[in-house]
């Protein structure tokens, strides 16, 4: 067999091995008649980074801002209601797992959940796959002709989008849109929730594609939701705060440094959070006060329970407070005595 | 219930019956001339249209419209063919193209055909279904390597995986009735390749130019060498030219072609345990063919 195997081995075709005018064919006349006869030719598809980049400060914001509740609201114990299943997709794009992404992303989409056809679209478009990115686009509902995201990425007081703000498009996907655009210009450091949340994540999902590497999808192990949720409600102890603004990039409050033993302890007190809080939004010049408005109790929606007005507006209408209430936390279960200890950190990272 | 088959005559009377039976495609027709106009006779079956219809909705006579649905007489203008698409719905862009193809076959002129095409304007636009699209983005390299090894130059190549995926997208409707799509987008390929290559005697493709292509030869300085080498690959191919096809398919693929083994399955649209058997037997079947006593150079 082995003479075979010498052959075999050496019968590796060169690439382009012969300059087509030196072998004289009849039938190549066919090709100078049709331009289009490599239109076939689909080899690379020029992937956008913009896109990319959006979706990655997107998943980021999303991921940062969730509560622990919406993170771990699922149906059973390994499927999540469709808007958990679009946080899950974020953590997911974050941890690098592309594909899990997507489905979990199709899967909330399916459900009718628009940031998740958003995201899917942003995900095709960063792939280059503009086919796919129309499809989800049309999905998601988005007026706008083109996200030129990509193209100005700095700036962030275009005439472009203020113009498409001024018909007050409160769609989520545009809210979402906005809110990409303004994460992007401030600084942004993990929570250790988030960052908590995705290391577990990609670990479930690697030690899911070793028990079943056939299947292509990220199978979460068993108990998949508690332990997710006992995560979530240890790592976010600290409150959040948040100020919206939409002009020059402002730092975000320090967050405590990870590694912290004491970061990890899941007093009852620190686990909820605040309760309430005073967020101040003030609009550009340029921008119409209402919309900008609107979208803040839309995008604080996706993480707050409610946003009231606060009775306090200057004169100028430009500057607007927001009375914000939390959402209502539920203890987390079986969670009610843990001693502090060092092994604390580790045995969440081990799960 | 069949009409006898009368040779039509030249005023063109109109069928006793709805829809008469089209006769069948004239013996002079070319090949290429074939490849889009089985399809368009199917299409026009299909869509249970006659000829009277036709002919009222392109306003060509009847007699021009049987014409250029048997192949008969000179080679059809891209107007008539043209409109006649149109009609049946069918996508105008791959008929286009494999209409040139033909048109070249059949000897006309390049000035001809460039003017005939610039007459009508294509409406723009028109995409293949997106599941031919994927089909085509994933299996453009590998179906083009397959070609390349038996037609030598990457142009020949090219065209004859383009107008696989073009009848492909015209007979779209057909494809997906189709058990496995992937199969029978190969067993097309194979066609049309085996079709354009040189033959040897007994019908099987000669594959032994091939050798003059291989990355081992190219490495040799020696001319001497060199020749020796192309030699001995040369009636090694024609080894392989011999197994039956699914066999040779395996392993054109993998061996000539270079594609990694987990990727072939896909391509000729059988499952890995019958690819992976395949591979087996006909390594073992080369080694039947090829006598070892030849190892020496």
């Amino acid at each position: 067999m082995s003479t075979i195997d010498d052959l075999l081995a050496q019968s590796l075709l060169l690439h382009r091995p012969v300059p087509s005018d030196v072998v004289p064919y009849d039938d190549l006349a066919y090709a100078h008649l049709t331009e289009d006869v490599l239109l076939w030719d689909v080899g690379h598809e020029v992937a956008d980074d913009g896109a990319a980049q959006s979706l990655a400060v997107l998943c980021e914001a999303v991921v940062t801002h969730c509560t622990p509740d919406q993170l771990a609201d699922f149906l059973t114990d390994q499927v999540p209601q469709p808007r958990a299943a679009w946080i899950l997709g974020c953590a997911l794009q974050l941890a690098g797992a592309d594909d899990g992404a997507r489905f979990w992303w199709q899967y909330a989409a399916g459900a009718d959940d628009a940031p998740a056809s958003y995201c899917l679209y942003l995900q095709h478009l960063a792939q280059g796959d503009t086919h796919a990115a129309a499809l989800w686009q049309a999905q998601a509902g988005l007026h706008a002709p083109g996200d030129d995201d990509g193209n100005q990425p700095e700036k962030e007081s275009e005439d472009a989008p203020a113009l498409r703000m001024m018909n007050a498009d409160t769609s989520l996907p545009t809210v979402l849109r906005i809110l990409s655009r303004l994460t992007r210009t401030t600084l942004r450091r993990p929570t250790p929730m988030a960052r908590a949340v995705i290391e577990f994540v990609s670990t479930a999902v690697a030690l899911g594609y070793e028990c079943h590497p056939d299947l292509e999808l990220p199978v979460p192990g068993e108990d998949f939701a508690e332990r997710l949720e006992i995560l979530a409600y240890a790592a976010s102890g600290r409150g959040k705060h948040i100020r919206a603004t939409d002009t020059a990039a402002q730092e975000l409050p320090n967050r405590p440094v990870l590694g912290t033993i004491s970061a990890w302890v899941p007093e009852r007190a620190r686990a909820r959070g605040p309760e309430e809080l005073v967020v101040e939004v003030t609009a550009a010049g340029h921008e119409e006060p209402a919309s900008v408005y609107l979208f803040f109790r839309e995008a604080v929606a996706v993480c707050w329970g409610a946003a009231t007005a606060a009775s306090s507006a200057d004169g100028h209408e430009t500057r607007m407070a927001y009375h914000l209430k939390g959402t209502r936390r539920r203890p987390p279960s079986g969670f009610r005595t843990v001693a502090p200890s060092s092994d604390a950190s580790p045995s969440f990272r081990g799960l | 219930m069949k009409p006898p088959q009368v040779p039509e005559q030249s005023g063109g009377d109109p069928p006793s019956r709805r829809g008469r039976p089209a006769e069948p495609i004239c013996e002079t027709a070319g090949a290429a001339h074939r490849t889009w106009l089985e399809p368009l006779r199917s299409r026009l079956t299909t869509s249970g249209l006659t000829l009277d219809d036709l002919a009222l909705r392109s306003g060509y006579s009847k007699t021009r419209l049987s014409e250029l649905l048997r192949g008969k007489g000179y080679y059809p203008g891209w107007q008539i063919t043209y409109t006649v698409v149109r009609v049946l719905d069918i996508p105008a862009l791959p008929v286009r193209r494999l209409w040139t193809a033909a048109a070249v076959e059949a000897e006309k002129h390049t000035d001809w055909i460039t003017s005939r095409l610039q007459d009508v304007q294509l409406a723009t636009g028109e995409e293949p279904p997106v599941a031919h699209l994927g089909l085509t983005q994933a299996m453009w390299r590998h179906y083009t390597a397959y070609a390349a090894a038996f037609l030598q130059s990457d142009k020949r190549a090219q065209q004859v995986v383009t107008e696989t995926f073009d009848i492909l997208w015209l007979t779209w409707d057909e494809a997906t009735t189709s058990p496995d799509i992937a199969r029978h987008a190969w067993q097309l390929l194979r066609k049309r390749v085996l079709a354009r290559a040189e033959q040897r005697p007994g019908g099987r493709p000669d594959l032994r130019a091939a050798a003059f292509s291989t990355a081992a030869q190219a490495k040799l300085s020696g001319l001497a060498e060199r020749l020796a080498r192309i030699d001995r690959l040369a009636r090694f191919f024609d080894m392989i030219a011999c197994l039956p096809p699914d066999q040779m398919d395996v392993t054109v693929l993998r061996y000539l072609c270079g594609i990694r083994e987990s990727a072939v399955p896909a391509i000729v649209g059988l499952s890995p345990a019958i690819t992976h058997t395949l591979d087996h037997h006909a390594r073992w079947a080369l080694n039947g063919l090829y006598p070892d006593t030849d190892t020496r150079e």
